[in-house]
């Protein structure tokens, strides 16, 4: 009577096996030409993420004497203050988004050498994967790691199906330099030049930025490892001489010539080197999360990164870059069309930044030269990561630092800027160059201040404002006071911030002392 | 469903008694009773399909027993040769209903395993819910329901006997025997729902019943002329406990006092010279956003069986609006349901059920951008709307320079109302049947149910050209999704008394397929936002569609075995083999067997009792599959897509593929063990009854997404990783008595219930013993984590000591000599330096409760007076925690310049010290808020009164002109009249893991409504 279970469950095997659906997956992918440039395409996801390049790092240059964040956010606040927990969503996503970015290099650089593809297409796809590789460990080395509590854990294609929680930090940051330099000269070899690159291509990695990145990476290992100082100079001068044609913008009119460097119309000038992509739908958020808050009532501006008085008075009283880099009370601008003077009741320093407000000057920006959804107010202006600029710095910096004469390349510089040469550079005059040409911008005047040994002092001092008696009024007078008080600065750990908790938690690394 | 039982009769009679069996109640048909004639059972029979029956007895009169499970037996007497009709009243007692148990149903009496019935559901259609999950709640021991707040587009969530995994965890929902799972049903449509709560129980629907069953029947055509039922209710939903924002002068008091306790500048907008539109108050945006909502519904019920059919049409239509403004819930649903009598052998019969809904809800979980939380941010300066009728910003257009101040904030009007949304969802469901009745106890029933829902979203946003957050992009977002699902299940089913011995034999093949198709695709830029515009065709761009698409199939044979010896010895035994399609092919099968036994002690003849009737232990052990916690392909996941931008022209149309989660192979079934122990008994002439168990139940092999090493740069593989164990006691009990006229029935239970993780074998090589919780309050504080030896979602947190009252307190709070809080002053939070470094870090949090309520308990009352009746139903859990994130920017001076709750105004300042809000600061050195501490962890128990309900039906003399056996009751009907709770939040019942930014509270409801039967 009693019927077998092994009757009735004769006939369904062919029932339950189903294949995905939806899309490739991992074992059918790498197998045709498109297959590999949609991998390639997926390294440049997080380039436009606002916690990557727009706020994210961000947080931690807002660190620095260069700018205060401008608006009430005790969030941000804390952050600039060293007093962090770890679990700040602010400053979350750039280690593990950054990781992402290295897991999809990695599948590149394990699958795509064995396709049968064409040469050409085949290394500029894996050229492009270990430029981007060592970009991201490229920032989030310096970011997270130093001597101390070591560097960042390196995974790459031989590890990368390693268990979970095994991975382990390297002593010292230096070993993340060293693997992120063999990466960019892979990269370099593999590359093409940005100018062989179609239209349609713009914007993926070349060998310019390959080699820039292993400049200022040598730049940063010598903090530790004087002689690579040298290498600074080597991949420095191989920029310029690439065959590219990179140089600096410069057409002997400084005002007008900076003013159209921060623009779209040199997103892919001679100082392009490496930018964040952005087009009216999607891109770096910089510039609306720099821009006064509520815009005056036209765009959604942020209100953050308000810059100090102290940047202000660092620029030489003739030097044109000030007023393309910062806007003051009365000074004039155009604004949706609309021709206005500066003034501010939101801004917490009685500044503005400038730099990245050129696209706001269009009477029809809205849906052409900047975005139309305030939540993503970025604009079609490339926000720059690395110009050739402050290629010619690192190269200054580096013959300075050795004991060599530096003056070549930071009197490029200042030429542009319509500056007199100096002679016999310092460090400090290339300390100040540094500060005021690349103000506000991703080369990172915060880890400068770290890496020269300068933050604690620099910290120690109170950063000012200009509080001006009616804000409302461009013409009013103003005090120079206190807004951001003095802050304690452990050199000996707060040189690299917090590794987020959930990344700590989550692999068993340690986080670095101190924090 | 319909089985026949039948008994081996005797040969040797002389007359021949013929007569009809009818349920007393709705003059259904009895099929299935037993006729005993002269209390001699070898002689008895049973009816047939129809309530007939025919026996052959010895003598010319003489007495016949008419029994029947559900019902009290009568006795009557025969001779003459008279047709006879007995009427069988349905008994008080639970002990003798009958109880759905899954391919059959069984007497209450003789369950082997934990069942439990749902009660008052002749109610259900008198209380204004949605669904039944909202009816269930205090209902049952052991079945928590969680309510999602008052979302329209939201219903309460049920537990069964605890979290068994991370997993979204569903109860199985049977219809009329066939898997359900479509929307909600029509409540109006259920006749009887019982819970099959432990494995035994529940094994027999095995791969998806892990988190336990809802078997729910539907109502029947009863014998007899046709008749219509009419129900209908309306009534009006209110919110309560609502918070109060900041009046326009407090905002601006508050934050100047912030900015001097801060030592920063005060803001121009706040200065009541520069900016005097910023002192008068123009709005309360809680009164503007919240509203007395209607509800009304309307149910048509027409039904009747005749000698060869059963039918049943039902129409209903549910009009819910929310609580908040522009939200509600309208359903339109009908159901044709009918069984044939084909021949004394075969009966075929269809259920059809139709539904279309539409659901607006808001968001109210985000800390950003939640309706109700925008309404709190938004400055009560400001008006709803400007001159022209537009929405108006956090301030005026030539105030634009102080936006900036108020910060980041929707006009919560505008979100509410602006979209225009429209999520249809229609689902058709469709079941038939054939029964054949082969031989005399054999039967063969097949089943095939369709299944198709497509739900459409579409959703247009206008342009926000307001200040606060302006938004100059319009867009339309629109989705569509099909759900494709058959089953069909085979039943061969064998039922026979030999003697004492009484065996039922069930083997059941059943197969299921399901494929789900997605589609959604959003355009930006249309020149006009008029209704006539908002069509996908004039966007002038679009966004690269995104698609979802998967295949599921499952194939289950099952064997189940009853038998019990002289009703006193029950032993219930099945196995059954799954097979999935979510795993890979090696893994894809595996077997699952339960075992349960039960003595009915009262039934033994040693028994002898005056005080208690009834007597039964039962026990029972089995394993379930669980297959709801695997991804569809996660032996393989596919490869994630993107778009990312690039060239020259920076479009963001460039396709990026990516691994976004590994996949493993060797993933196997989860097992949900459950081990039962229980006992039924009744005293006092059956009038009380009482039901107890204790149960373990373990969740082996908990599949979960591994540890993701955020090193490894993709989303961990789903593994066999752990074991969850709930163990618990549940009690329930019913009194029933009759005095004098009026009737009376209570009845009470409650359940207790422990959760622990007990270990995550296999979540990872590298020990790591805990699963940290991304669940966040804007980013910034996360507050759970399950780690091995406490319960799932357990609050992390660093425990709030108090506020410092003074500098001496700050100064003697040290380890080694240093300040543990340098940055403190007197009126900022004290913590506990649990690890004892000398400062507050992530490594001070300690385990403290989760949201899971370790104690759940529901009364239910009933009165009966001549016509008058009155029921009340009062609910309650405690051990409850909810995580007030509200707090985190309600009471913070420091976030964005949001206006505040006005509780802000009890803040800590020198002169005020008993409080435990800290001082009012437009920073946050100390963290205070920017720690996750247990300053935001609130006790959420409660005592609900959740049902009031009093009726009157009129006498049937009445209505006699009407029609004949017509009714007509009216009533008045409270839902949530009272909670009694400490939390300090809108509403305890929060929702989700526990985490309150401002939910969708529940309503209060007052509906008055009418029943008439014709």
């Amino acid at each position: 009577m009693v019927l077998s279970l092994g009757t009735l469950s004769s006939c369904s095997d062919d029932f339950t096996n189903l294949d995905p659906l939806g899309s490739t997956s991992y074992e059918n992918f790498f197998q045709t030409e498109q297959d590999a440039i949609e991998a390639a395409n997926s390294l440049y996801f997080y380039m436009k993420d606002e916690d990557m390049f727009s706020r994210g790092f961000f947080w931690f240059i807002n660190a620095s004497d260069d700018m205060v964040t401008g608006r009430i956010n005790s969030t941000a606040d804390n952050i600039k203050n060293f007093n962090m927990t770890g679990d700040e969503g602010y400053t979350y996503w750039m280690y593990p988004q950054s990781y992402k970015i290295i897991r999809r290099a990695n599948d590149i650089l394990l699958n795509v050498p064995d396709m049968e593809i064409s040469a050409t297409l085949k290394n500029r796809i894996l050229g492009e994967a270990y430029f981007m590789r060592a970009f991201h460990y490229f920032w989030i080395a310096h970011t997270y790691g130093d001597d101390v509590s070591g560097g960042v854990p390196i995974v790459t294609e031989d590890n990368m199906f390693d268990d979970a929680g095994s991975y382990s930090r390297p002593s010292s940051v230096s070993e993340n330099y060293a693997q992120i330099i063999e990466d960019l000269q892979k990269a370099y070899e593999l590359l093409p030049l940005f100018t062989e690159y179609s239209s349609d291509d713009l914007g993926r990695a070349h060998k310019d930025a390959a080699l820039a990145y292993m400049a200022k990476t040598f730049l940063y290992w010598a903090e530790y490892d004087p002689s690579k100082y040298a290498d600074v100079v080597t991949y420095a001068d191989a920029v310029t001489n690439s065959g590219s044609g990179r140089s600096l913008y410069d057409t002997d009119q400084p005002e007008l010539d900076f003013r159209l460097l921060h623009s779209h119309r040199n997103n892919w000038g001679p100082e392009y080197i490496w930018s964040v992509v952005s087009g009216v739908n999607d891109g770096s958020k910089l510039p609306g999360v720099a821009l006064e808050n509520k815009g005056w009532g036209k765009y959604n501006g942020w209100g953050y990164y308000m810059p100090t008085n102290g940047l202000y008075e660092e620029y030489e009283e003739e030097d044109i870059r000030r007023s393309v880099t910062l806007l003051k009370f009365g000074d004039e601008f155009k604004f949706f069309g609309e021709d206005r003077r500066y003034q501010s009741e939101n801004s917490l320093s009685g500044l503005q930044f400038n730099k990245y407000m050129y696209e706001y000057q269009f009477e029809d920006a809205i849906g052409t030269y900047v975005n139309s959804n305030g939540n993503n107010p970025g604009t079609i202006y490339n926000v720059p990561l690395m110009r050739y600029a402050e290629v010619l710095l690192m190269k200054s910096e580096a013959l300075i630092m050795q004991g060599l004469n530096g003056d070549e390349p930071i009197n490029r510089v200042r030429d542009r800027a319509g500056l007199p040469p100096v002679s016999n550079a310092t460090m400090d005059d290339l300390k100040h160059e540094r500060r005021v040409e690349l103000a506000g911008e991703f080369a990172n005047r915060h880890f400068d201040l770290v890496r020269w040994g300068d933050a604690e002092e620099a910290y120690a001092q109170p950063l000012y404002g200009r509080i001006h008696t009616d804000r409302s009024n461009p013409d009013s007078p103003f005090n120079v006071s206190i807004i951001w008080p003095a802050r304690d600065f452990d050199p000996a750990t707060m040189g690299v911030w917090p590794i987020p908790n959930q990344v700590v938690n989550s692999s068993g690394i340690a986080q670095n002392k101190g924090w | 469903m319909v089985l026949s039982f039948f008994l081996m009769v005797q040969a040797n009679a002389q007359t021949t008694v013929r007569g009809l069996v009818l349920s007393k109640s709705d003059m259904n048909p009895v099929p299935g009773a037993t006729i005993i004639p002269n209390g001699k059972p070898n002689q008895g029979t049973t009816t047939d399909v129809h309530g007939k029956f025919s026996i052959k007895v010895e003598a010319n009169t003489g007495s016949l027993t008419v029994s029947f499970i559900g019902m009290d037996s009568q006795t009557i007497p025969y001779g003459g040769g008279a047709e006879l009709t007995i009427l069988l009243e349905e008994s008080l007692n639970d002990l003798d209903e009958v109880v759905m148990i899954g391919y059959g149903t069984s007497k209450r009496e003789n369950l082997t395993s934990s069942v439990s019935s749902v009660t008052g559901v002749d109610q259900i259609s008198s209380r204004p819910v949605a669904n039944l999950n909202d009816f269930l709640q205090g209902n049952v021991p052991g079945v928590t329901v969680m309510q999602q707040g008052g979302d329209p587009s939201q219903e309460g969530l049920v537990v069964i006997r605890g979290y068994g995994s991370l997993a979204d965890e569903r109860p199985l929902t049977v219809v009329d025997g066939v898997p359900y799972y479509g929307p909600s049903i029509n409540p109006n449509d259920i006749e009887s729902v019982s819970i099959l709560k432990d494995a035994a129980a529940a094994a027999i629907y095995g791969a998806q019943a892990a988190s336990g069953v809802i078997v729910i029947k539907t109502k029947d055509g009863a014998f007899g002329k046709p008749k219509v039922t009419f129900d209908l209710y309306s009534g009006v939903q209110r919110a309560t406990n609502l918070p109060t924002p900041l009046t326009a002068q407090q905002q601006a008091n508050v934050y100047n006092l912030a900015a001097d306790n801060a030592g920063v500048d005060r803001q121009a907008a706040h200065n009541a010279d520069l900016n005097p539109w910023g002192q008068v108050n123009r709005t309360n945006w809680m009164d503007e956003i919240f509203r007395n909502a209607a509800i009304y519904s309307a149910n048509v019920n027409v039904s009747g069986a005749g000698e060869n059919a059963n039918y049943m049409a039902s129409f209903g239509y549910l009009d819910k609006d929310g609580l908040l403004q522009g939200t509600g819930f309208t359903r339109y649903n009908l159901r044709l349901k009918a069984d044939f009598y084909l021949s004394d052998k075969v009966t075929v019969g269809e259920n059809i059920y139709l539904s279309k809904s539409n659901a607006v809800g808001t968001n109210s979980s985000s800390s950003y951008s939640g309706s109700i939380i925008s309404a709190l941010y938004m400055p009560s300066a400001a008006p709803v709307y400007d001159e022209n009728g537009a929405f108006h910003g956090v301030v005026p257009a030539d105030l634009s320079q102080f936006a900036g101040t108020y910060g980041d904030v929707y006009n919560p009007m505008g979100l509410l109302l602006r979209p225009t949304v429209n999520n249809p969802v229609v689902n058709i469901n469709t079941n038939t049947y054939l029964n054949y009745e082969i031989i005399p106890g054999l039967s063969f029933r097949s089943t095939f149910s369709y299944n198709v829902i497509n739900t459409e979203n579409k959703q247009f946003n206008p342009r926000i050209p307001e200040l606060g957050r302006t938004n100059l992009q319009n867009y339309l977002y629109q989705s569509h999704s099909t759900t494709n699902r058959w089953i069909w299940d085979n039943q061969v089913s064998y039922q026979r008394i030999f003697g004492k011995h009484d065996l039922n034999v069930t083997a059941v093949y059943s197969s299921q397929y399901t494929k789900y198709d997605y589609y959604s695709q959003e355009g930006r830029g249309f020149s006009s936002e008029e209704p006539f515009n908002q069509y996908m065709g004039n966007a002038s761009e679009f966004l690269t569609p995104q698609t979802s698409v998967y295949e599921d199939a499952l194939t289950s044979a099952i064997g189940r075995a009853m038998y019990n010896y002289d009703e006193r010895y029950f032993l219930t035994a099945s196995v059954r083999r799954d097979e999935t399609s979510r795993l890979a092919r090696e893994n894809q099968s595996s077997y699952f067997p339960s075992v349960s036994g039960a003595w009915n002690i009262s039934n033994e003849s040693f028994f002898q009792s005056k005080l208690i009737n009834s007597l039964k232990v039962r026990a029972s052990w089995g394993q379930i599959g669980n297959i709801n916690s695997v991804g569809y392909y996660s032996f393989d996941v596919p490869l994630g897509t993107q778009t990312v931008v690039l060239g020259e022209g920076a479009t963001l149309d460039y396709k990026a593929v990516y691994a976004g989660q590994q996949s493993n192979p060797a993933l196997k079934w989860e097992t949900s063990e459950s081990t039962n122990f229980g006992l039924d008994a009744s005293f006092l002439d059956d009038k009380l009854s009482l039901t107890m168990d204790y149960y373990i139940k373990t969740t082996k092999g908990m599949i979960l997404p591994g540890l993701e090493d955020l090193h490894q740069g993709t989303s961990a593989a789903d593994v066999n990783g752990g074991e969850v164990r709930n163990r618990g006691f549940e009690f329930s009990a019913g009194y029933f008595n009759n005095f004098g006229e009026l009737r009376f029935g209570a009845r009470g239970n409650f359940s207790m219930l422990h959760n622990e993780l007990v270990n995550l074998d296999g979540y990872n090589k590298s020990n790591v013993d805990f699963i940290s919780h991304t669940d966040n309050v804007r980013s910034t504080l996360a507050p759970y984590r399950s780690m091995v030896g406490q319960p799932l979602y357990a609050t992390y947190l660093v425990p709030y000591l108090g506020i410092f009252q003074s500098q001496e307190e700050v100064d003697s709070h040290t380890q080694d000599g240093q300040l543990i809080q340098p940055n403190a002053q007197p009126g900022d939070f004290k913590f506990q330096d649990v690890n004892g470094d000398g400062r507050i870090s992530d490594e001070d949090r300690i385990f403290m409760d989760s949201y899971l309520p370790d104690f759940t308990y529901g009364f239910n009352f009933t009165f009966d007076f001549k016509g008058f009746d009155a029921s009340m139903i009062l609910q309650g859990v405690s051990g409850v925690k909810v995580f007030n994130g509200y707090k985190f920017t309600a009471l913070n001076a420091s976030q964005s310049g949001y206006n505040l709750d006005n509780r802000v105004l009890d803040a800590w300042t020198p002169e005020h010290t008993n409080t435990d809000i800290p001082r009012i600061s437009a920073k946050d050195d100390n963290l205070n808020f920017g720690t996750s501490s247990s300053w935001y962890l609130e006790d959420a128990s409660y005592l609900r009164m959740k049902n009031l309900t009093i009726g009157y039906t009129f006498s049937e003399t009445l209505l006699q002109g009407l029609a004949k056996d017509s009714s007509l009751r009216v009533y008045f009907s409270t839902e949530n009249l009272f909670t009694i709770t400490n939390y300090s939040g809108i509403d305890p019942e929060v929702g989700g893991k526990g985490l309150d930014v401002g939910r969708y509270p529940l309503p209060q409801t007052f509906t008055a409504g009418l029943s008439l039967s014709l």
